[in-house]
């Protein structure tokens, strides 16, 4: 009776196991929901440490302003990485714009071209600061490579005219300007192959200063950039543009986005360690 | 709430596409064919007034720079590519490019190789323990990693162990490259939950 007993709870048991292992991937997906939609109502606090490179890439623009000197950015991301890569966009731009730095924005991606020219004139719109004058984007060119090569020569072998139609020699911003020497810092933000091209056809022939802004997905792609000194910075999802953001002193995007960020890790981590222990509670199981 | 149209089109859109979540359904695929369809009708506007006007059309209009015919038939050899027996000829355009994509070979090796190799050399242990630590992980990394990929020996004995770790490591790698992933994904998914909330239903800020 007893040994009858203890087979219907195994089998009672080995049902639940089975039922929680196999559980509808809908029911995980809610769970995600939740845990990335409560914090933007709860607004808990994260604490955000800088980390070095992060920090070196704020350094650099801090001392751009100090020289007097302009920025680049490609805006190389479209919508698809939008969430990840805007808010470093929006905090480098805030950054250089609050410290009077000048601005020239360039794209290799067509389907990002409004998005960069929108982001442009809408954060410079904050801080006062005017088309041609404190800032500029050219807009979209093919042919990466050419480009880039060409930058190290004269901006005006590549770009004739800027996004909206304007000469180049009739932008007072681009007065001063011939290639990368007139940059102090060189800024790539993408989701592609795009920043190791600026390393190839840009950083090792002309050495300049440049830092990266890319997705979490290809970061570890870059981190031997950093090591070998081809890149100065590196900025990788969304962490890092909070850290900037903290660095700055201005929330955005990226800061907001951290809370949901972690509730989300640990919902993940949470999910991986009971489906891991169930696993091994069935196999103990088939074992018997 | 927004009152905007072309936020409630983007939340509309942003729903239809999570209602994949749920099963495949003719919602989902509306959203993605829109997608695909204003994806490549915005391409050929960017390119025709970011490229083909100011740098083709123009010059060669306005500015009489006939030389730019030269580089316009070029192009338009490409459109060969559609025909099965004038193909051959969109090999032309396509030999130039090749022809220059060459440049990238010596430029990739000194980029991706060779600075790479030096650093790896000249790496510096520093003062601190961190610094040392670093160094030596990057050394014996770099080292056990190439030895796991040297196929000439057997990997028994000492090879055989120093494989092992170079395996290890790179499933080390791995992991982290998939921890970025996840945080990746969930960015992305926070980013559209930011505009439903905030942009569209206006109930955060």
């Amino acid at each position: 009776m007893t040994t009858m007993n203890k087979s219907n709870q195994d089998t009672e048991s080995k049902k639940w196991l089975n039922f929680i292992l196999n559980l509808d991937k809908r029911i995980v997906y809610v769970f995600m929901f939740f845990a990335v939609c409560l914090p933007f109502f709860l607004n808990p606090v994260v604490d955000i440490k800088s980390t070095p490179r992060v920090q070196s890439a704020f350094d650099l623009v801090e001392e751009a302003a100090k020289n007097h000197k302009a920025i680049m950015i490609g805006f190389d991301y479209d919508p698809s990485t939008l969430a990840e890569l805007q808010p470093m966009a929006v905090a480098f731009l805030r950054h250089a714009f609050s410290k009077n730095v000048p601005v020239v924005g360039i794209n290799f991606l067509p389907n990002g071209t409004s998005l960069a020219a929108s982001t442009m004139d809408q954060i410079a719109k904050e801080y006062g600061k005017k088309n041609g004058e404190d800032y500029v984007f050219m807009g979209y060119l093919p042919q990466p490579t050419l480009v880039l090569l060409n930058l190290g020569e004269d901006i005006r072998k590549s770009y004739k005219v800027d996004y909206r139609g304007i000469k180049v020699d009739d932008i007072p911003l681009l007065k001063n300007i011939q290639n990368y020497n007139d940059f102090h810092l060189v800024i790539c933000i993408s989701g592609t192959r795009m920043p190791s091209s600026y390393i190839v056809y840009g950083v090792n022939r002309y050495n300049f200063n440049y830092v990266a802004g890319v997705t979490a997905v290809s970061a570890t792609e870059y981190y031997p950039f950093l090591q070998s000194g081809q890149m100065k910075g590196l900025l990788a999802g969304m962490k890092s543009a909070a850290e900037y953001e903290s660095m700055a002193g201005r929330l955005g995007d990226g800061m907001r986005g951290m809370a949901s960020q972690t509730w989300g890790h640990i919902t993940i981590i949470i999910f991986i360690i009971i489906g891991n222990i169930l696993y091994y509670a069935r196999k103990r199981m088939d074992v018997k | 709430m927004s009152t905007n149209p072309w936020i409630w089109i983007g939340a509309i859109l942003t729903l239809l596409v999570f209602s994949y979540l749920w099963k495949e359904n003719p919602f989902y695929r509306l959203a993605e064919h829109v997608f695909v369809g204003i994806s490549v009708g915005y391409l050929v506007c960017i390119t025709w007034f970011n490229v083909l006007k100011p740098k083709l059309f123009n010059p060669l209009i306005i500015d009489h720079e006939y030389i730019l015919i030269i580089p316009f038939i070029i192009s338009i050899l490409m459109l060969f590519r559609f025909s099965s027996k004038h193909g051959w000829i969109s090999f032309w355009p396509l030999a130039f490019l090749i022809g220059f994509s060459g440049y990238a070979i010596p430029a990739s090796i000194d980029a991706n190789m060779l600075k790479q190799i030096q650093a790896t050399v000249n790496v510096s242990f520093g003062n601190d323990f961190m610094s040392i630590l670093n160094a030596t992980i990057i050394l014996v990394g770099t080292l056990s990693c190439l030895i796991y990929f040297y196929f000439s020996i057997p990997h028994q004995g000492v090879i055989g162990r120093v494989a092992k770790l170079g395996s290890m490591l790179l499933m080390i790698s791995f992991g982290a490259s998939f921890g970025f992933t996840v945080m990746a994904r969930i960015s992305l998914l926070i980013g559209r939950i930011l505009f439903l909330l905030r942009d569209w239903l206006g109930v955060v800020h």
